[in-house]
């Protein structure tokens, strides 16, 4: 798919979860792709984004991503909002309790608790099926029940453009708490970037440059994820490195890894 | 040379992949009868192959396991375009060297099949010759090489009749936009439109995207429009006014069930486009073998999970097209209990 056609697709399901639910929001991560997922909605609402900007703080961030989160807050004038599973920081939950319990307690649970207080009915992810094998599983439009859980055997029937939008509380089989809507699951890691080449105001952590040899491909949390080698120092050659790596994406994310299934156990508990 | 090589090999590759999806995306758009749904699955698995059987080449052992992986990727090849005929341009490509062995595939062949064709591309096994580049081999052919081809293959919505699907109504500043996307044909400024089963009528007067204005709009485009009318509302479709959507309130169509069942009298939800309208099963007309498309029962009263029929729907006004004409609001989805059960095209809209 062209760039143009990837846009209208993504904006089609940004105005589509919009018209449908209720109370939605958006998950940002300040990585590229969350980035590129606001500019989205920036572009399918006409310049302000009509619902809440979440970011999961788990307090383990790079500073870099706090500054750059703050300063594009305040330029783009969106409502941030920022869920923190307080009481398991204060229990001192960290990469040392483990990278499931680590990331379920301060990523997921965080979300949970902050989902119960406002009551979101939808959530936008920025994520791609290319990423991650069981991210590949995924619907554009996919339901969670009332413990998070993603159900991957049994996925709602997702034909053409007809996304299982409406909420299955009723149903027999369960209670649904909300629905995560995946605007950029068709996209790929090199659309991404040559997409931000193309649009040139999508702003980007500089994280994602090279300096001294090393550069961040994905972002996470400062203990879970490593820079990989790379001379990558502007946009366009990001997208020339892309065009030839035999590296995988999520290569610097440890939690990717620890075990077999780890991201498939920690995604049906409710992970992005 | 060796960059050269390297060169086509990856273009190579990226091109057979790409045809591949252009063929599953062609075939979707096929009328889901008994014959072109054999012809779907062929033509499927033809696509499909090349780009396996090209990988599997780029892996074999010896230089004749690679010609002959070759051989069969191109005999494939040459089978999808022979099966889409009829309903499209099709191509022929043809492993010879012969300009006669050309002229009498053309007579017997494919006379005997009732097709005509607009281009034949004799290509090389061996050396490769008209599939990415002219070569020596043949010089008395003078069409385009097979990737020139493949390139210029269109599957145009542009010149059916506009149709524009609401997808909602935004108020930005002091105008109010109707956000949706053009599902075929093109949209320009100035155009007068009539939105159904609304009936409301307009002139297009801005055309927008963020931060911009535009003149036109074509096919595939999410965009917005603002014109002087109100009541629009989610689930309308506008088009030309010489070329007005048609709401119904009956058509024909073919449904497959996935989930649960229904029966003859039911009320469900019917999704087509943005329109969410109660449809009713008016009459469960033939039943239909999902596997080879053979008729197993008529008039039946109820159909189950895995079954097929052809049915006639009642519903609330809806725009709905044949599938043949404009697919993509010629499909629809059926929903029980809040749930997506079912999928089906549209076959008669009259």
């Amino acid at each position: 798919m062209g760039l143009k056609e990837l846009e209208n697709k993504s904006i089609y399901i940004i105005r589509e979860a919009y018209a449908e639910f209720d109370n939605p929001a958006i998950l940002w991560s300040m990585g590229k792709d969350s980035t590129t997922t606001l500019w989205l909605c920036k572009k399918a609402f006409f310049g302000d984004i009509p619902f809440p900007v979440i970011h999961i703080d788990t307090g383990y961030k790079f500073k870099q991503m706090y500054e750059f989160r703050d300063e594009i807050a305040a330029e783009w004038g969106f409502d941030l909002v920022i869920a923190k599973n307080e009481d398991a920081i204060k229990a001192g939950v960290g990469p040392k309790s483990g990278k499931l319990e680590c990331c379920t307690k301060l990523k997921t649970e965080a979300l949970i608790q902050y989902l119960d207080k406002r009551g979101f009915d939808a959530l936008f992810l920025a994520i791609r099926r290319d990423e991650h094998g069981i991210r590949a599983k995924e619907r554009v439009f996919s339901p969670r029940d009332e413990a998070f859980r993603w159900n991957y055997r049994d996925q709602p029937l997702e034909m053409w453009d007809q996304y299982q939008t409406q909420t299955q509380s009723q149903s027999e089989e369960t209670v649904q708490n909300h629905t995560r809507v995946h605007p950029i699951l068709h996209w790929r890691e090199l659309d991404v970037w040559q997409y931000i080449k193309r649009e040139k105001n999508i702003p980007v952590n500089p994280m994602y440059f090279a300096s001294n040899g090393k550069r961040y491909r994905s972002l996470g949390c400062e203990p879970c994820t490593a820079p990989i080698d790379s001379n990558a120092n502007t946009i366009a050659a990001i997208v020339e490195e892309l065009r030839t790596t035999k590296v995988a994406e999520r290569s610097g994310r440890a939690q990717d890894k620890e075990k077999a299934f780890m991201m498939q156990k920690l995604r049906a508990l409710g992970y992005m | 040379m060796g960059t050269e090589k390297a060169k086509f090999k990856d273009e190579f590759r990226q091109r057979v992949y790409r045809f591949a999806l252009d063929i599953i995306r062609y075939v979707e758009q096929l009328p889901k009868e008994q014959t072109s749904r054999i012809i779907s699955g062929q033509l499927l698995r033809s696509a499909t192959s090349i780009g396996a059987n090209v990988v599997e080449a780029q892996g074999a052992s010896s230089r004749k396991d690679y010609t002959n992986f070759f051989s069969y990727s191109r005999l494939k090849l040459k089978n999808s375009p022979v099966f889409s005929s009829g309903i499209f341009t099709f191509y022929i490509v043809i492993l010879t060297f012969n300009l006669w062995f050309l002229n009498f595939i053309n007579l017997w062949f494919l006379n005997s099949f009732g097709f005509q064709t607009e281009v034949f591309i004799p290509i090389s096994a061996l050396v490769g010759d008209n599939v990415y580049r002219k070569g020596k081999v043949m010089e008395w052919y003078r069409g385009p090489t097979l990737i020139e081809t493949l390139d210029g293959v269109k599957l145009s919505r542009e010149e059916k009749p506009l149709r524009f699907v609401v997808q909602d109504i935004y108020s930005v500043g002091s105008e109010r936009i109707i956000v949706g996307r053009v599902e075929s044909g093109l949209l320009q400024k100035g155009d007068e439109v009539i939105f159904e089963p609304s009936g409301i009528k307009g002139v297009i007067e801005r055309i927008i995207v963020f931060d911009a204005d535009l003149e036109e709009a074509g096919t595939g485009d999410s965009i917005g429009v603002v014109i002087k009318a109100s009541g629009v509302k989610r689930g309308d479709v506008f088009g030309l006014l010489e070329t007005p959507p048609k709401p119904v309130n009956e058509f024909l169509g073919e449904a497959v069930l996935l989930d649960k069942s229904m029966k003859k009298g039911d009320t469900l939800e019917l999704r087509c486009g943005t329109a969410k309208v109660a449809c009713k099963i008016k009459e469960i007309k033939e039943k239909i073998n999902l596997e080879t498309g053979e008729v197993m029962g008529e008039r039946s009263e109820e159909i189950f999970e895995h079954d097929a029929a052809t049915i006639v729907f009642a519903t609330e006004p809806v725009v709905v097209e044949e599938f043949a004409e404009i697919p993509e609001l010629g499909r629809f989805v059926l929903v029980k209990a809040d749930k997506n059960i079912g999928a089906g095209v549209v076959l008669d809209a009259n």
